[in-house]
């Protein structure tokens, strides 16, 4: 079937490292994760009560050797949200940064974090690290930004912007009225002439937007709001429970019952 | 070698003399000024806990059973205060499950405490004063202090507070000198969760007290009673039953009962036809009674209902004249109308369910029950609210809303003057509840593992726990799911698997144990905003939400909306376009299931009918037959006359009667595909066959399939390109190991998500409480299936998965009663027969217009989206064509 995909190129930019929501760009030799939201389950125990055991770190780490094993890049851009909580730094998410960026530095040459409206106070562990935190990251014609807000001078850099927040996935029912909730990575042009990426959530944790029901205008990310006609967007499920399926343009899923 | 039974019906009375010898003079003495005779259950009670019997003694409403109950223990007491021997103690705890009901408890013991005082003191006995108090969760703190300095000698209070109360340090120490404990309404705890609860809080207060106290049972209606009986006594230590005595004197009161519909055709009737003709009805029997109390079974029933006729008859029917009352009210209201209704102030108050429970609600003349009760316990136990006082007649009306609801009411109330009841089921080794007991036991002391098992096993529900999965529950109490060095966090117990030892762990840990115990489950709700300004409109509960799908229109507080779209746990809605019509019906996920034996008994009377139609009856005999077996009106027994008779027609004389379960493979007008089972046992063991029937066709085809279930049989909705073979499915379904099929595929279902994540908040996985903070949902933000997923990965053989397993298996279906079909299905007894129908027949009409209640998923998540995807590029391409 032509639309289960082993692998996808993105815009001729970018190669999605399927089935992993991950991107690697040759141009630039840098692979490209987002939104792992460290921590989660240590803060929802802290801070919500909710007492689930610890399995997201193990997964993204595992996932990361993986595709570590695969691509051999150079640098690696995380594109904000490493960590869950916005206010402070807790125990877990210190414990779980902490040894993240204890492996990335070994294996990449050159490790990027670009801030996320999760990662205050983050400088207190990076700082111990060979990282570079930084609000956004431009590198020839790729522009990283992690999409909570718009930076100055946003409307002039890069031809391809990426970013993650959004944590898109679409939602589709079956004739039954089973609902399924699938991440997807989402790539298309953007109003102004340059190329998007959104990518997935790492994280198998944090909820996801239903980008296909949720109203353009409702969207988190005041990029995809006022500089995309997201339904203009390319669709591809992403995911090792889902694999690499590409659906057609965000617009032609919404309504669809 | 002959053993006596642990447990004896007490057949006899005693005496009135036996009886009053039995008390102390002053207080025989103010039993006779005020009361003629002894009621009943006092000609037993009075002399049996007096010689220090454990008795259960089930009895209707206004039978005088909470003095039967008391009568004893206050002579007692005061005998022990004659002679100085009371301390300042508790003596005597009084449980029900009710807030209002201990409220009504204690000031009706105020009289007889103060004037038997009095009479003594007239005979020149000085008595000292009886304390008495109440703790339940609307007990202020202030209050509850001054309990600390004068205990009560009787404490009376709810399964909830009393579990509270065993960690409480310092009053703890006042439970030391227990001698009596009261369960009342024990029909209504035994069957649950709850009733399990409270049995881990009795065997515990019986490691704090000095000695095995004595207990009473104390119920409306229940059966068997040798099973209440089990719950209500437990075991001694070396495994023995306790004895019990038995007083059953239930039958006593005498019923007066009619099924009747609100329309005489309600069939070709609107629902709007039906719904003005119910409340022209119920204004007719308010009029003609003094006082009318009316069940709706549901709380927006109960709203609707009042304020029909507040709108409709505004001069009859105002604030002065008539009351809502349920749950979710608050509680000044709900005194308020309990106390006028007491006062005789109201022509009619409605409620969903909480009147049902021994509240003193004063003179009622008429129940009117709308829309089945379900079961015969039930509709006893409602209509006994009536005619309150003793030798009185109960009235009932039950007001059915469609044709099955009218044969069962029918049938069910002719049981119910036949006096036979439905059994109770009492559940076993719930891990959650005993979970949270083990944490509140690690707070008070130090355990060895040998110790809390034996403890936990004297209770009747945990008889037969092992002891492996007592130490499994041990060892996620203490965390030891999590990393070492995380169970600071996670842990709440501490346990040495070493030494075989626990205690407790955690600064945070009693608060949780107080804010987070109980088994009512809080439904998780996720709020909805009505665009375009996002104004708060109500909640729904998740489940829903997840069915859900944009531009589908629901009922919300009586509005409808029309879905847009979610997020997280906020949903989107916007008005829909006038004289729209829902497109997904009212779900009420937990309805009340019809028991098994009364599904029998209506099978039957199928059959006869059926007998009936088959000799060519006319309406016109088989109406008069119908008029003098059951408590009916004319034209309700001409409604099921021409029900089952349509029905016998379409199909060619197939009415599934006694032993027949009738396949049919069938369409409704949106041509979606449904393939009905008639299978009339009753929701508990439909739910299990049903599951089992739609694991095995989505196996088959390779697809989703949708469920709908009834007590009347369930039905699979087949996706429109999918062919299932039936005569295939059934031979599976009578052949498999109904127990291995659904164990390994309960996961494939929206219900197990639901009980998980009820589970998980029972067994503190899930805190709705923490650090003195109410959590929001909100703020938990993860669904219920990531939850399970995460706990599944860690360990399949978590606890609260295993209890989930439990609860859906034990509780939620009736395997027992399902394999018992499936053998009869094998063995021949039950006959199937499939049929096609182009337009569903009567029967499966009823059946098809609830809904989905569940949906089984095929197992392979991957190939689920393929076909997705595919489904998704025909859509366009069709959208694309036209």
């Amino acid at each position: 079937m032509r639309h289960v995909l082993d692998s996808l190129t993105i815009m001729g930019v970018a190669e999605l490292v399927a089935p992993y929501p991950a991107i690697y760009i040759p141009e630039i030799d840098t692979l490209v994760i987002s939104d792992l939201h460290l921590g989660y389950e240590g803060v929802m125990a802290e801070e919500a009560g909710l007492m689930i055991p610890k399995t997201q770190f193990k997964k993204e780490m595992n996932a990361l050797r993986e595709i570590e094993k695969r691509i051999k890049a150079r640098r690696i851009v995380l594109n904000g949200d490493i960590k869950h909580e916005f206010s402070s730094t807790s125990y877990h998410e210190s414990r779980e940064v902490s040894d993240m960026l204890e492996y990335l530095q070994q294996e990449y040459e050159e490790v990027i974090i670009v801030k996320g409206n999760h990662d205050n106070f983050i400088a207190r562990i990076t700082s111990r690290y060979r990282v570079k935190l930084v609000e956004e990251f431009l590198d020839g014609r790729y522009y990283f930004v992690h999409g909570h807000e718009i930076p100055d001078g946003f409307a002039s850099k890069g031809e391809v912007v990426i970013i993650g927040h959004e944590h898109p996935a679409i939602a589709l029912y079956d004739d039954v009225g089973a609902k399924e909730k699938i991440p997807c990575i989402l790539y298309g042009d953007m109003l102004d002439g340059r190329k998007i990426i959104v990518l997935p959530a790492f994280s198998i944790l944090a909820q996801g937007s239903e980008v296909n029901m949720i109203p353009r205008e409702e969207l988190l990310s005041p990029i995809l709001r006022q500089y995309v006609d997201v339904d203009s967007l390319n669709v591809t499920s992403v995911g090792p429970d889902v694999g690499c399926v590409a659906f057609p343009k965000l617009g032609l899923l919404r309504g669809i019952r | 070698m002959t053993q006596v039974a642990a447990y004896s019906f007490v057949d006899k009375p005693f005496s009135d003399e036996e009886s009053l010898a039995a008390l102390e003079s002053y207080v025989r003495e103010w039993f006779m000024r005020t009361f003629k005779e002894l009621t009943p259950p006092q000609r037993y009670s009075f002399k049996l806990i007096a010689d220090g019997h454990n008795v259960i003694i089930t009895a209707p409403t206004g039978s005088g059973k909470t003095l039967a109950g008391f009568m004893s223990i206050l002579s007692e007491l005061f005998k022990m205060g004659e002679r100085g021997q009371l301390a300042e103690s508790v003596y005597c705890i009084y449980v029900s499950p009710l807030k209002a009901l201990d409220n009504d408890v204690k000031k009706n013991l105020m009289q007889p405490l103060t004037e038997i005082r009095e009479i003594a003191a007239e005979m020149g006995i000085e008595l000292p004063e009886i304390k008495i108090a109440v703790r339940t969760g609307d007990v202020a703190g202030s209050e509850k202090q001054r309990q600390l300095k004068e205990p009560p000698h009787i404490l009376i209070t709810t399964p909830e507070s009393l579990a509270i109360l065993l960690n409480a340090p310092k009053f703890a120490e006042k439970l030391r000198t227990v001698r009596w404990v009261i369960v009342d309404e024990i029909h209504e705890l035994a069957g649950s969760k709850r009733g399990a609860h409270l049995s881990l809080s009795l065997e515990r207060l019986r490691e704090a007290a000095e000695q095995d106290f004595i207990r009473i049972g104390l119920g409306a209606t229940l059966h068997p009673l040798e099973e209440a009986a089990r719950f209500l006594v437990g075991y001694d230590d070396a495994g023995r039953p306790r004895p019990c005595k038995i007083v059953d004197v239930t039958w006593y009161k005498p019923l007066q009962l009619m099924v009747t519909t609100p329309v005489k055709d309600i069939v070709h009737a609107s629902a709007e036809e039906i719904n003005e003709a119910l409340y022209r009805l119920l204004d007719k029997l308010i009029t003609k009674h003094r006082t009318t109390l009316i069940f709706t079974n549901t709380r927006s029933g109960t709203e609707r209902v009042v304020y029909n006729l507040k709108e409709k008859w505004p001069s009859k029917y105002n604030d002065a004249t008539i009351g809502a009352h349920h749950g979710s009210l608050s509680r000044e209201i709900r005194l308020d109308i309990e106390d006028r209704l007491k006062r005789g102030e109201l022509k009619a108050v409605v409620c969903s369910t909480s009147l049902e429970l021994g509240i003193d609600v004063g003179y009622i003349d008429l129940v009117v029950q709308v829309g089945s009760p379900k079961s015969i316990t039930r509709a006893v136990q409602r209509i006994g609210r009536s005619g309150h006082r003793f030798g009185d007649t109960a009235r009932g009306v039950i007001v059915a809303m469609d044709r099955d609801d009218l044969v069962e009411c029918a049938v069910m109330l002719k049981c119910a003057l036949e006096r036979r009841l439905d059994e109770i089921r009492i559940p076993t080794n719930c891990l959650d509840v005993l979970a949270q007991h083990i944490v509140g036991m690690a707070l008070t002391r130090k355990w060895s593992v040998d110790e809390a098992f034996k403890l936990v096993r004297r209770s009747y529900n945990y008889r037969y726990l092992d002891r492996e999965t007592f130490i499994s529950l041990l060892k996620y109490l203490a965390g030891h799911y999590a990393e070492l060095e995380d169970r600071s966090v996670y842990g709440k117990i501490w346990f040495d698997e070493k030494d075989m030892m626990f205690g407790r762990r955690g600064k945070y840990t009693r608060i949780i144990y107080y804010l987070n115990i109980g088994t009512i489950p809080d439904e998780v709700k996720v709020d909805v905003y009505l665009l375009p300004d996002k104004r708060y409109i109500g909640s729904i509960e998740e489940e829903f939400l997840e069915r859900l799908r944009p531009g589908d229109i629901f009922v919300l507080g009586g509005r409808m909306y029309r879905f847009r779209y979610a997020r997280s746990m906020s949903c989107y809605v916007e008005k829909p376009p006038k004289d729209s019509l829902p497109t997904i019906p009212a779900w009420f996920s937990e309805l009340l299931p019809l028991s098994f034996e009364l599904a029998l008994e209506i099978q039957d009377f199928r059959e006869e009918f059926k007998a009936m139609l088959r000799a060519g009856k006319t309406k016109k005999e088989i109406v008069a037959w119908l008029l003098r077996r059951f408590p009916i009106e004319r034209h309700t027994a001409e409604a099921i006359h021409n029900y089952y008779r349509e029905h016998y027609r379409y199909t060619g004389g197939k009415l599934p009667g006694r032993d027949e379960i009738l396949v049919e493979i069938t369409s409704d007008l949106q041509e979606r595909r449904f393939v009905v089972f008639h299978a009339l046992y009753g929701r508990r063991v439909n739910d299990a066959l049903s599951r089992a029937a739609a694991i095995l066709a989505s196996d088959q085809i390779g697809r989703n399939v949708g469920v709908i279930i009834s007590d009347n049989g369930f039905a699979l909705h087949i996706p429109q390109d999918a062919e299932v073979d039936v005569e295939k499915l059934l031979r599976e379904l009578a052949s498999c190991d109904l127990e291995e099929l659904l164990k390994r595929n309960i996961r494939r279902t929206e219900m197990m998500k639901r009980r998980f994540r009820h589970c998980a908040a029972r067994s503190f996985l899930i805190l709705r409480n923490y650090k003195g903070y109410k959590i929001s949902v909100s703020k938990q933000q993860t669904n219920a299936q990531t939850l399970l997923n995460v706990c599944e990965e860690v360990n399949p053989n978590f606890p609260v998965i295993v209890e989930t397993y439990r609860e859906i298996l034990r509780d939620v279906m009736d395997l027992e009663r399902a394999k018992l079909v499936q053998e009869w299905l094998r063995t021949g007894k039950v006959k199937s027969t499939v049929i096609a129908t182009d337009v569903p027949t009567p029967l499966a009409h009823n059946l098809i217009v609830l809904g989905d209640a569940d949906i089984v998923l095929m197992e392979d998540r991957k190939r689920r989206l393929l076909q997705l995807h595919e489904a998704v590029m025909r859509k366009i391409r069709l959208a694309a064509r036209s």
